[in-house]
C-alpha cells in the first residue's frame, strides 16, 4: 500500500538532512527510540519501544539507505518485525528549500507491505496511520 | 442398470402424529432471548488462564529459532510452549488421507509454517491482553520460503513442499469412472466444452467463534473440555491417541454454541494444544478466537476448480453424462479432508439422469488455511457445476431451461433411483419443485418484465436445482483410504423415566441452533403418548451423561433421521417397559395396557390404572411390589441407536450407498443487473424445499431461509482473497463482507414432503440447502447478460466480475460441436 | 497501577463502582467483570452487532467502548429487558412465536436493536426495520423470521405464554 504527503517544518535543510542521515542524530531526537546499532553508513537497526498500559513492547526496525542525495533525498528500506507480523518500507524524502533558511518544505512517499494480521487492513486503513507515524518521526527530527 | 436393492424399513409413523409435523415454538428460546445462554466464553474456571496462539505472519517459512524466554520472564504469564516442546510430549495426529499423505507428522503447534495464521507458539497468561501482549515478546526467526496458493500449480512437482515429508503437494488423487463417457462423447450429436468453472473459498463464520476451556486434572487424569466442537467424537478419536489418554478421560461438553454449519469440526489442533498447556501449568487453560483469527485460521470451505469439461448431449436434449478433471484446494493441512474428495459423489449426477460420469479428481496442499467442511460439504461445489453445465447446455444450444432440466431430472416414477456409482436417491418431486419455484417468483411475469426492459439495467431470471444428501455412510472414507476403520453411521439416545415420572432425554448430537430439545420432544411426545412439556431434553452436548457412538455430533443433514431416529427407539423401549411393568402392577396381559396422558390403564378404564409417578415408584424405590422376573428385566433407562441399514462401499469400484437421504431443494430468482456499476438486485426469490416427512414445519423453513442467507452471500459479497503471496486480504468483517438484513431480499418458500422410504420417521435430514442460490444467481445473471455474453464461470460474483462480464473482459471459453 | 481507573456505571439499574485498566473494552467490563454474559462477542472491527447495549438511551456496540467511557452513564443489556424469572417481553415473544431465534448468539444485540426501533418508530414497514437491523449480523435466519418478528410485535399481534 501507497501514502505520501509534504509538510513544512520550522528546521532548516541543513539541519534536517543531518537529523535524518545521522542515526545518532535520530536516537537523540525520537523519544520512542531506545537503541541504535550502527554496521556501517548506509545500514543500521533501531529498537523502539512504545510504551502501553502493559508495558513495552519492543520493536526492532532495520534500516538499509539504499538512495542518498547529499541534503536534498534519502531513499530508506526498513524492516520491522512485531510478533505477529512483519512489515517492510520504502521511505523516499526529499527536502526543499535554502540551504540555511529557517525552515524548509519536506516530500515524503511510502511504499509499504505487511505480513500478518495487518495485511488485511490494506489500503483501507494503514496509509493514514503510516502517514501520521512518519510525519511524526518528520516532526520530531526538527524540532 | 440393476434397480436399487433396497431393504425393508418398518416405518413408525402411525406412532408419530399428534405433535410431530407441527411447528411448536422452541423451548430453547427463553434462555437465549433472555441472555441466559451458556455459550464456551460464558463458561469459567477457577484459576483459569488464558491463551493466546502466535501465528505466523508468512505463508510459508522455515523456523530458525524460537525464544519464549522473554515471554516466561513477564510477570502473570503462566505458561508458552512451542512446537518443539509438544512434539516431546504427544504422538502426531491421525492421518485419514493414504500415501503419500499419510506422512504428514502433524502436532497441535506448527514447526514449520505452512499458511499465514498457521499457529507457532502459544501463551498462557493471567488476562486475555496480558498473553497476546507477552506473545509480541517471543522472539521467532522466520526464514521465508516461496509460497504456492493455487491448487492447479500446487500439483505442479516443480511447485513449493509444504510437508517435505510427503514430497509433494498432493493430497489425493483418484479417477471415478461410470458408465462409458467415451462412447457418449463420441456418439453424441453435440459435445459442449467448458474450459474452465471455479467454485471460490468462502465460510459460514458462525457469529459465535470457536472456543474451548481445558483442564487437565493431574490427580483424576481427566481433561474436562467445554468447547463448541460439532463433531466431538472424531475429535475425541484423534486427539485420544495423541495425548495418550483413555477416551473415557477425555469428558467433552457444552451447553449453547452460536452457530457451527460444519466449520467448527476440525478444531481438536486447538483443542489438544489447550490441554497440553493446561497439564503444563496445571491450571484450566481458556481460549476464545477472536474474530481476524477466525476467518485467518478456522477453516474454509472447499475450493474447486474444474477444467476441460466435456458434455455429450443427444439432439432431443438428453444430456448423456459429464467428463472433466478436477482439483480442489486443501490448504495447508488435514484437518478433515481428503473425505471431500469422495463425499461429493453422494450426488453424482446432482438431480439428473446422467449415465456416464468420468471426474479425475486432484486434492492438493497449498500455503492458505485449512479447508473445513462448510454448509453443504463438498456437495455443493459439485452441483454448482452440474447445474452451471446444464445451464450453459440450454443457452448454446437453444433449449428451454426449464424444459431441458425436467426432461433431465431423475423423475417421479424412477425412485429408488440408483445413480452410476450405487447411491441410492430415495424420493422426491423435482419436476413438480421444480414448477412450485417458478411459481413462487411469477415466472411468466419475469420473462414480460424482461421483455420490456429497462434503460440501464437488465433483468435476469435464474434456476438452481439442488440435492442435500443426507446422514452419510462413513464407508465412504475407505474409497479414499481403504485402511480406514469406518462404516455406517448412527446416533444414540437414552429417554427414562426419573425418580417420580418426568421423562427426560439424552441425546449424542452437538446442536447449534437446529431446535434438538424441541423437536426430540415432539417425537417422545407423541411415543409415550404425553405432552412435549411434559418431556426435557438436555441441551448441548454432555459426552458424560449422554449416551455417544462414534459419530455422535451434529453435522451433514442428518439429526432428522439419525438423531430423531434414536430418540424414537429409546422411547419405544421406555414404553415397552412402562407396559410391561403396568401389565404386571394391574394383573392384566401387556396387550390390555393403554398408555395415554401419563397414565398406564387397563383398556382406558381409569379405576384400574397406575400414573408414570407409580410405575417409577415399583422400579426404583418399591421394588418388593413387583414380580422378580419383571424387576430383573427393567430398568426404565433405555438406551438406543439408531442405525442405518448401510453397506460397506467398494473402494475398487468406488461404488456404493453413500448417503441414506436425498432432500431436494430447487430455487429461482429474478435480478436486475446495472449495467454501469455491475450490481446485481435480488427482485424475486423462490426456494422449494423437500425433506421428506418434516418433524417441525417452521423449523424446517428456519433452516431453508438461512442456508438460502448464506448462499446469496457467497454468490454476492463473500469471498476469501489471498495475495500471491499468500496473504489473507480481508481476515475482518470490513472486507469479508458478511451479508446485513439490507442484503438478503425477502424469501418465498414452498414445500413437498415426500417421504423417504429409508427412514423409519419418513424424515431426510436437511439443512446445508446444497447451496442452491450460488447456482441461481449465475443462471440469472447469465440470462441478464444475454445471449453472446461470456460465461458466468465462477461462483463468485462481485459487483466488479460482473462488470467486467459485461464487457466481455472475464471468459473461459465454451465451444460446441455437432455432428 | 499505572492505567487503572476508577468508574461509576449503572447497569440495569443497579450502580456499580469499579477499577478498570485503560484499554479495557466496555463489553469486557460488562461480561467478565459483571458476570453479565448475555452481551456477547462476535468480531474485533464493530461490524456484527453482537455487543449492542443501550447507553443513555442511545443504542451502542459495547465492543467500540472503553469501560472508562462509560463512566456515568446508564446502561441497559438483555438482562435488564425483564427480570431474570419474569415472562418474555411482547418482543421476545414475538421472536419465539416466529422462530426468530436460531443459535441465539445474534438475538440479544438483535432485541435491543429491534426495540429501540420501536421506541422510536412504533409501525415500521420491512424495509425501515431490515434498515434498523443492518448493524446486526445474524448467519442462521437468513433475517427473514427475525424481521416477521419485529413486524409481528409492532402490530401487536403477539401470543403471549411459553
Amino acid at each position: 500500500m501507497r501514502a505520501d504527503g509534504s509538510l513544512s517544518v520550522q528546521a532548516s535543510r541543513e539541519v534536517m538532512w543531518s537529523r535524518l542521515s545521522d542515526p545518532r542524530e535520530l536516537e537523540r531526537a525520537l523519544p520512542a527510540v531506545e537503541e541504535v546499532e550502527v554496521s556501517d553508513e548506509d545500514s543500521f537497526s533501531v529498537l523502539v519501544a512504545p510504551s502501553t498500559a502493559l508495558g513495552e513492547t519492543p520493536l526492532w526496525v532495520d534500516v538499509q539507505v539504499a538512495e542518498r542525495r547529499e541534503g536534498e533525498h534519502v531513499r530508506l528500506v526498513c524492516r520491522g518485525r512485531g510478533g505477529e507480523y512483519d512489515a517492510e518500507l520504502a521511505l523516499e524524502i526529499s527536502l526543499d528549500g535554502d540551504g540555511d533558511a529557517d525552515g524548509c518544505e519536506v516530500r515524503w512517499s511510502a511504499e509499504a507491505s505487511f505480513n500478518g494480521i495487518l495485511s488485511a487492513l490494506g489500503q483501507r486503513v494503514l496509509p493514514a496511520i503510516l502517514a501520521s507515524q512518519v510525519e511524526g518521526v518528520l516532526r520530531a527530527a526538527a524540532s | 442398470m440393476t434397480r436399487a436393492v433396497v431393504e425393508t424399513i418398518e416405518s413408525v409413523e402411525h406412532e408419530l402424529g399428534r405433535y410431530t409435523g407441527r411447528s411448536l415454538p422452541r423451548t430453547e428460546d427463553r434462555r437465549l432471548l433472555k441472555g441466559q445462554g451458556q455459550f464456551v466464553d460464558d463458561t469459567w474456571m477457577f484459576r483459569q488462564g488464558y491463551v493466546h496462539f502466535l501465528r505466523s505472519p508468512h505463508a510459508h517459512a522455515n523456523i530458525r529459532r524460537i525464544d519464549t524466554s522473554k515471554a516466561d520472564a513477564l510477570p502473570g504469564v503462566y505458561a508458552t510452549m512451542t512446537a518443539a516442546e509438544m512434539a516431546e510430549r504427544c504422538e502426531p495426529f491421525f492421518r485419514i488421507a493414504p500415501d503419500p499423505a499419510a506422512r504428514i507428522v502433524e502436532y497441535p503447534l506448527a514447526l514449520k509454517a505452512r499458511y499465514e495464521g498457521d499457529a507457532v507458539a502459544m501463551v498462557m497468561a493471567e488476562t486475555r491482553e496480558l498473553a497476546r501482549s507477552a506473545a509480541e515478546l517471543i522472539e521467532v526467526e522466520y526464514e521465508p520460503l516461496p509460497a504456492v496458493v493455487d491448487a492447479v500449480e500446487a500439483a505442479d512437482p516443480r511447485s513449493p513442499v509444504l510437508h517435505e515429508e510427503v514430497g509433494s503437494n498432493l493430497a489425493w488423487q483418484g479417477i471415478y469412472d461410470y458408465g462409458d463417457i467415451d462412447w457418449a462423447l463420441e456418439n453424441a450429436d453435440h459435445v459442449v466444452r467448458i474450459e474452465r468453472l471455479h467454485f471460490h473459498r468462502f465460510s459460514s463464520t458462525p457469529l459465535e467463534c470457536q472456543g474451548a476451556l481445558v483442564n487437565w486434572d493431574l490427580g483424576t487424569g481427566q481433561v474436562e473440555i467445554v468447547s463448541n466442537i460439532q463433531f466431538p467424537m472424531f475429535a475425541s478419536q484423534v486427539m485420544g491417541p495423541s495425548l495418550g489418554v483413555r477416551q473415557d478421560q477425555l469428558l467433552w461438553r457444552y451447553q449453547d454454541s452460536g452457530g457451527g454449519f460444519g466449520n467448527k469440526i476440525a478444531m481438536y489442533p486447538q483443542v489438544a494444544a489447550l490441554a497440553l498447556i493446561s497439564r503444563k501449568a496445571g491450571r484450566p487453560a481458556k481460549w476464545t478466537e477472536y474474530r481476524s483469527e477466525n476467518l485467518l485460521s478456522c477453516g474454509m470451505g472447499n475450493e474447486r476448480t474444474f477444467l476441460d469439461i466435456e458434455v455429450p448431449v443427444m439432439a432431443d436434449g438428453t444430456i448423456l453424462g459429464f467428463k472433466l478433471r478436477a482439483f480442489d484446494d486443501a490448504g495447508a493441512y488435514l484437518h478433515y479432508e481428503p473425505l471431500g474428495a469422495v463425499i461429493w459423489s453422494q450426488v453424482t449426477p446432482g438431480c439428473y439422469r446422467f449415465k456416464h460420469v468420468h471426474v479425475d479428481y486432484t486434492e492438493t496442499m497449498t500455503n492458505k488455511c485449512p479447508t473445513v467442511p462448510n454448509r453443504g460439504y463438498s456437495r455443493l461445489q459439485h452441483l454448482w457445476m452440474i447445474e452451471r453445465i446444464v445451464d450453459t447446455v440450454a443457452r448454446r444450444l437453444d433449449f428451454d431451461p426449464v424444459q431441458l432440466r425436467k426432461q433431465n431430472y431423475v423423475q417421479p416414477e424412477d425412485y429408488p433411483y440408483e445413480t452410476p456409482n450405487g447411491c441410492v436417491y430415495d424420493s422426491g418431486d423435482l419436476p413438480g419443485a421444480l414448477d412450485k419455484a417458478l411459481s413462487l417468483i411469477d415466472y411468466d411475469g419475469a420473462r414480460e418484465l424482461q421483455k420490456r426492459g429497462s434503460a440501464g439495467k437488465r433483468i435476469g431470471i435464474g434456476i438452481g436445482s439442488t440435492l442435500d444428501s443426507g446422514t452419510n455412510n462413513f464407508g465412504q472414507a475407505r474409497i479414499i483410504n481403504p485402511d480406514l476403520p469406518f462404516s455406517g453411521n448412527g446416533e444414540a439416545a437414552t429417554v427414562k423415566l426419573d425418580l417420580y415420572g418426568e421423562i427426560y432425554c439424552t441425546l449424542g448430537t452437538s446442536p447449534t441452533g437446529q431446535g434438538h430439545e424441541t423437536t426430540a420432544a415432539q417425537v417422545i411426545a407423541d411415543i409415550l403418548r404425553v405432552e412435549p412439556g411434559d418431556v426435557r431434553v438436555n441441551a448441548g452436548f454432555n459426552k458424560e451423561h449422554s449416551a455417544y457412538v462414534g459419530f455422535s455430533g451434529t453435522y451433514a443433514s442428518q439429526f432428522a433421521v439419525t438423531g430423531i431416529n434414536a430418540a424414537i427407539g429409546a422411547a419405544r423401549r421406555l414404553r415397552a417397559e412402562i407396559i410391561k411393568v403396568g401389565a404386571a402392577v394391574l394383573g392384566c396381559e401387556e396387550a390390555d395396557i393403554v398408555l395415554d396422558g401419563g397414565v398406564a390403564s387397563y383398556r382406558g378404564d381409569s379405576e384400574r390404572a397406575i400414573p408414570l409417578i407409580g410405575i417409577a415408584n415399583v422400579v426404583y424405590a418399591n421394588n418388593a411390589v413387583l414380580p422378580p422376573e419383571i424387576a430383573d428385566s427393567v430398568s426404565l433407562n433405555c438406551r438406543y441407536v439408531y442405525r442405518p441399514p448401510f453397506q460397506v462401499p467398494d473402494p475398487e469400484t468406488k461404488r456404493g450407498n453413500l448417503t441414506l437421504t436425498y432432500a431436494i431443494q430447487v430455487h429461482a430468482c429474478v435480478i436486475e443487473l446495472d449495467e454501469e456499476t455491475g450490481q446485481v438486485r435480488i427482485l424475486q426469490y423462490g426456494a422449494v424445499d423437500d425433506c421428506g416427512r418434516r418433524i417441525n414445519p417452521q423449523i424446517v423453513e428456519g433452516q431453508v431461509h438461512g442456508a438460502t442467507g448464506h448462499g446469496i452471500a457467497a454468490a454476492l459479497h463473500e469471498a476469501f482473497n489471498y495475495s500471491p503471496e499468500g496473504q489473507l486480504l480481508n481476515a475482518n468483517f470490513y472486507d469479508y463482507r458478511v451479508a446485513t438484513a439490507l442484503d438478503i431480499p425477502e424469501l418465498k418458500t414452498d414445500h413437498i414432503e415426500s417421504p423417504s422410504p429409508f427412514t423409519p420417521n419418513g424424515a431426510k435430514g436437511m439443512g446445508e440447502g446444497g447451496g442452491a442460490p450460488l447456482a441461481t444467481i449465475c443462471s440469472a445473471i447469465q440470462d441478464a447478460l444475454g445471449p453472446d455474453a461470456p460465461l458466468v464461470s465462477d461462483s463468485h460474483n462481485s459487483s466488479e466480475r460482473v462488470w467486467r462480464l459485461l464487457r466481455g473482459q472475464e471468459s473461459s471459453h465454451v465451444d460446441v460441436s455437432s455432428r | 497501577m499505572a492505567g487503572a481507573h476508577a468508574i461509576k456505571v449503572t447497569i440495569n439499574g443497579e450502580r456499580y463502582e469499579r477499577t478498570v485498566l485503560a484499554q479495557e473494552l466496555l463489553v469486557h467490563f460488562i461480561r467478565d467483570t459483571l458476570g453479565l454474559r448475555g452481551t456477547h462477542i462476535g468480531c474485533d472491527t464493530g461490524n456484527c452487532g453482537a455487543c449492542t447495549v443501550r447507553c443513555d438511551g442511545r443504542l451502542i456496540k459495547s465492543c467500540m467502548m472503553l469501560a472508562v467511557q462509560a463512566d456515568g452513564c446508564e446502561l441497559t443489556t438483555v438482562e435488564g429487558l425483564a427480570p431474570p424469572e419474569a415472562e418474555l417481553t411482547p418482543l421476545q415473544q414475538a421472536f419465539n412465536t416466529e422462530h426468530a431465534v436460531q443459535c441465539g448468539y445474534c438475538t440479544p444485540g438483535m432485541v435491543l436493536a429491534a426495540s429501540y426501533l420501536l421506541e422510536r418508530n412504533p409501525d415500521p414497514s420491512e424495509h425501515e426495520i431490515r434498515r434498523a437491523l443492518k448493524g446486526n449480523i445474524c448467519r442462521c435466519t437468513g433475517y427473514q423470521n427475525i424481521v416477521r418478528a419485529v413486524r409481528a410485535a409492532a402490530s401487536g399481534e403477539v401470543e403471549v405464554g411459553v
